[in-house]
């Protein structure tokens, strides 16, 4: 009669030991960046802005008050990539008050209080998984004072030693596509209507659900 | 000069006395408030009180969200670490802080970590990572 010995049992796994930092235990690190992963954009490191034109003296107007959460997998970015950037459109500053409550009025920030921008897709020019760096191309649904726009923006992505990803880019936008007025005082001193957006971001990992 | 006429120059005219404000490329990422902080070494006379991070840096900001130590004179400390988990976990440890020159200790088996002081903040920093901590101003 044949026996059947039982399977010997698996050899456990020797724990990797884990690093300290200032008398604290760091939890083990698994990011890879060749994996689908969330990632929070961190307010207090993000800025978002616009360059503007006008007659007499150019300004950009900014802000940090703004979420948002990015989900893909960096190291194949063009594979469904999904997330949203929302800003709060009545706390951008181009540094005086007056201009600030008449972009305000213009933005209709009281009907329209965010500026929304969704990732629909990316097109990838250079992947370096070493370097984890992505150059390529952003493409989403931006939406401004109620109207939404597809819009591509070139963007450069890259992760550092504290596994935090940046975010860099930039893209022309038409305000009148978005029927935004174009400021102008006595039909004589005119802003341009085209303008330049620009994102620096930074966002933090987010860990993985136990579950 | 009319009245209306004087307006009109006015308004024409005010806006170049603006001077134009447009944010250069390399100034539109945030500016960290640490970036021209002049440390020198920290001595013992500068640990002493309560800590709460303003940034981390390195391999431990990966895993922490944010870190608050409190150093007594004496020698005795106690430590919180916010742990970035589902859901956030803090965890507390205490011990006995020493400083020499191998840097500031924080119990038996831990590293030592360098030590470094400027008006208002402390930053110490070890193989993970470095962390940059403001005095707590209700302690």
């Amino acid at each position: 009669m044949a026996t059947q010995e039982a399977p010997a049992p698996a050899a456990p796994r020797a724990a990797k030991p884990k690093k300290s930092f200032l008398a604290f235990r760091l939890a083990h690190d698994e990011f890879a960046f060749a994996s689908r992963r969330a990632w929070r954009i961190v307010p207090s490191l993000s800025r978002v802005g616009f360059d503007a034109t006008s007659t007499l003296h150019d300004f950009s107007g900014v802000t940090s008050r703004l979420h948002g959460e990015l989900e893909a997998d960096l190291a194949h970015p063009d594979k469904a990539p999904r997330g949203a950037i929302v800003v709060d459109a009545k706390t951008l500053d181009t540094g005086l008050e007056d201009r600030n409550a008449e972009m305000y009025d213009y933005l209709a920030t009281k009907e329209h209080p965010e500026i929304r921008f969704e990732v629909v897709g990316f097109e990838a020019a250079k992947v370096d998984v070493d370097g984890m760096k992505v150059e390529g191309k952003v493409k989403g649904r931006m939406s401004i004072r109620g109207v939404t726009k597809d819009v591509d923006m070139p963007v450069v992505l890259a992760v550092d030693s504290s596994h935090r990803l940046s975010i860099e880019g930039e893209a022309p936008l038409d305000i009148t596509d978005y029927e935004v007025p174009v400021p102008s005082k006595l039909g004589l001193i005119g802003m341009d209507k085209g303008v330049k957006v620009w994102i620096r971001l930074r966002a933090r990992l987010v860990p993985r659900s136990e579950g | 000069m009319r009245p209306a006429a004087l307006a009109l120059l006015v308004a024409l005219t005010a806006p170049s006395c603006i001077p134009s404000n447009v944010v250069a490329r390399e100034d539109r990422a945030v500016r960290l408030a640490d970036e021209d902080v002049r440390w020198r070494p920290g001595e013992a006379a500068d640990l002493p009180g309560m800590w709460v991070a303003s940034s981390i840096d390195g391999e431990a900001a990966r895993s922490l969200l944010s870190l608050v130590y409190w150093f007594g004179p004496d020698g005795a400390y106690t430590g919180a670490a916010l742990f970035d988990e589902v859901p956030p976990r803090f965890e507390v440890l205490s011990g006995r802080w020493t400083l020499d020159e191998q840097g500031l200790g924080l119990g038996e088996g831990v590293p030592p970590a360098s030590f470094e002081a400027a008006e208002d903040r402390i930053r110490l920093g070890g193989e993970a990572g470095t962390i940059v901590l403001y005095r707590n101003p209700l302690h």
